[in-house]
């Protein structure tokens, strides 16, 4: 009876581990992903004919191609002063 | 509606009722109290602060404008109106002292190229290592901009001669001017690396992590949340934030636009679909009290006065074409492709067709889209936006698009104002003021489209079969932060345009940029994380059956696309032709 119990604790410790393997593998491919997306998929990317033109202007511009809102970039702040002048000039 | 039923009962219920015990029990108005808390406390820094002589700086730099317009009679910026507009636009309220300290305490991690440790710590010994590398650039960029000016001098002179009547010379001087603000340009960026000082940011944000804590605890002890797993859970979320920050600080990811929020989400996935979210972070994960109160802030950021940037054009392209393709994209996903989520359904065309991250959790939040809906469309604007940057000012450039054009269509069609700037820049200079103006305008419709997606799914989508639903039973199931969202756009608004510039300065500059701002960016990326943390793999990819999502994306569109392409032509070429020579 023993023995049985000590079998099925055993096995089911096991099993836990198995999955706790499993999953911490799991979480190491994922951040290996990132990496491999940080450090080769897009810098590669980058030196393409048809792509590194734009990343260039970026990179030189400083631009931040994060911003999702137009309070986040000063370049839409100095697009409206100058665009609105243009079109107060053409009125006149 | 088999699904929305089933998903959200509360909803349908055919008598909701009001309890003021709502208005400290709900999140939604929770968001509302600590959102107006947050707008009151900066107007209280802010506005009895102002910058030194700012009222006569700026009628004095206004005055030089002006006797500038006269002077040339037609729309050329002369050197001197440019360093007025320069003084004017230097005016500002977060950049006094004061406005400095809150920006160090606000501050995410910096950038990084290859060392991530620097978006955290720079030692004095790195800080001194760039000052001395930059040295050189520096004083080559400060030779480069006196050359500049010199030339910019001679070549207004000239054009002044002829009383700016030869458009030759017109032209020769403008060409000149845009090279020296180029140079300008160039060795201010020189100038900041000359200048480098060194950093520890983690104190400020171990202090930040802790006011944060503080300031949305108070709510969890009033609403149906546990107080003390929200507190010994909030440190492992901020945490996920900062690294978010981190990874998204990279100077690689930031020029393609893969920013912290995605690595928020893709992190928090990362964690809870391998290792699993213990309950107690779980508990802090409140996505919804974070997002609440972030959006209540970004209404601040809605100014109305906005949307007349551009004239009627911008107009035309913003307010006409995107909720024109808001609605068709919707039906076409309902009844062409049948997706079988409504909210998936508006989430993704919201995202598409308005302005991308900031509608679609607006949206999201406004017709109670769950978390890996709002998750999916993050995902797909992102990547759509990536491939669109590059894509759209290449083709432009390729086939010869006039830049106004161009500009035009990069701005109604690419989803983030930073993706909108980096493609428009490839145009030039005009192209990547048209293209940022008009995303502007189209940032300023998520009020709108906010509230009309808000008032549409209560009457109609959250309804059993054939439900009449009176004003009032709208009103019990409105979600009520859209309302602290509408009244602050609305008030804020209002503010600035009876402030006229001392406007820009103290509320543009001072409270909404230098401070509610990266306070909402904050909760954004802690709600993102909180996304992450309980999003699960599997609902996801039931949401992708079919590929349905991806579909509808790319059909919307293209449909965005040509209709956008057809308007800007129709408004800039045929209707106001005048206007694009101007520009």
């Amino acid at each position: 009876m023993d023995q049985k119990h000590f079998l099925k604790d055993w096995k089911s410790d096991m099993l836990k581990k198995q999955r706790f393997s499993s999953r911490m593998g799991k979480f190491f491919v994922g951040l290996a992903m990132i990496w491999m997306f940080m450090f080769m998929v897009l810098p590669w990317a980058q030196t393409l004919p048809v792509i590194k033109p734009i990343i260039d202007i970026i990179s030189e511009a400083d631009i931040d191609a994060n911003q999702y809102f137009y309070t986040q970039s000063e370049e839409t702040y100095q697009a409206g002063s100058r665009i609105q002048f243009r079109l107060e000039q053409a009125r006149k | 509606m088999a699904e929305q039923v089933q998903k959200q009962p509360e909803y349908v219920v055919d008598k909701a009722k009001w309890e003021w015990s709502e208005l400290y029990k709900k999140e939604d108005w929770w968001a509302i109290w600590l959102g107006f808390i947050i707008l009151a406390v900066g107007l209280l820094i802010f506005l009895p602060r102002p910058p030194a002589d700012v009222d006569q700086k700026l009628s004095q730099a206004q005055a030089i404008k002006q006797a500038e317009e006269a002077r040339t009679g037609k729309a050329f910026e002369t050197i001197e109106w440019h360093q007025a507009n320069n003084t004017m636009s230097g005016l500002r309220a977060r950049d006094q002292g004061y406005g400095k300290t809150i920006a160090k305490w606000l501050s995410t991690p910096g950038r990084w190229a290859s060392n991530p440790a620097e978006a955290l710590i720079r030692t004095e010994s790195r800080a001194a290592e760039i000052r001395s590398n930059a040295q050189p650039a520096y004083a080559e960029a400060q030779e480069k901009t006196k050359a500049a000016l010199a030339t910019a001098q001679a070549a207004q002179a000239a054009a002044a001669a002829a009383n700016f009547e030869n458009e030759g010379l017109n032209k020769q001087a403008e060409a000149a001017i845009s090279q020296w603000r180029q140079a300008r340009s160039s060795e201010s960026s020189a100038r900041s690396r000359a200048n480098t000082q060194p950093y520890n940011k983690i104190p400020y944000l171990i202090g930040i992590m802790v006011i944060f804590l503080l300031f949305f605890s108070v709510g969890t002890r009033f609403m149906d949340i546990s107080t003390s797993n929200f507190v010994k859970g909030f440190a492992f979320v901020f945490l996920l934030a900062i690294v978010a920050e981190i990874i998204g600080g990279n100077t690689t990811l930031r020029s393609w636009g893969f920013g912290p929020l995605i690595w928020a989400i893709l992190g928090g996935m990362l964690i809870a679909n391998t290792v699993g979210t213990p309950k107690f972070i779980q508990d802090a994960a409140q996505t919804e009290y974070f997002i609440k109160t972030g959006l209540v802030l970004l209404g601040a950021e809605i100014l109305f006065g906005k949307i007349l940037a551009i004239g009627l054009p911008g107009i035309f392209i913003a307010w006409v074409v995107t909720p024109t393709v808001l609605v068709l994209t919707f039906i076409f996903g309902q009844k062409v492709i049948k997706i079988p989520s409504k909210t998936l359904n508006i989430t993704v065309s919201a995202d598409m067709c308005v302005c991308g991250v900031s509608a679609a959790i607006a949206t999201a939040a406004a017709c109670r889209a769950t978390k890996e809906e709002l998750t999916i469309a993050l995902g797909m604007s992102m990547l759509f936006t990536a491939v669109m940057m590059i894509a759209l000012p290449t083709f432009i450039v390729a086939v010869g698009m006039h830049p106004v054009l161009g500009g035009a269509w990069i701005g109604g069609t690419i989803d983030s104002t930073g993706a909108v700037v980096a493609a428009g820049a490839f145009l030039g200079e005009t192209g990547m003021f048209v293209a940022a103006t008009i995303k502007m305008i189209q940032n300023v419709m998520i009020g709108v489209i906010a509230f009309g997606v808000a008032v549409y799914w209560c009457a109609r989508v959250d309804c059993v079969p054939g439900q009449q639903v009176s004003k009032m039973e709208i009103w019990y199931r409105f979600p009520k932060f859209v309302l602290g969202f509408i009244l602050a756009s609305i008030v804020f608004s209002a503010m600035l345009e009876a402030m006229g510039p001392r406007g820009d300065v103290m509320l543009d500059q001072g409270v909404l940029r230098g401070f509610t701002r990266p306070l909402r960016e904050w909760f954004f990326i802690l709600a993102f994380a909180s996304i992450g943390l309980t999003s699960n793999f599997r609902e996801m990819a039931r949401h992708f059956k079919g590929g349905k999502p991806v579909i509808l994306y790319v059909c919307g569109q293209s449909l965005n696309l040509i209709l956008t392409l057809t308007m800007a032509y129709i408004m800039f070429f045929i209707v106001f032709p005048g206007i694009t020579e101007t520009l």
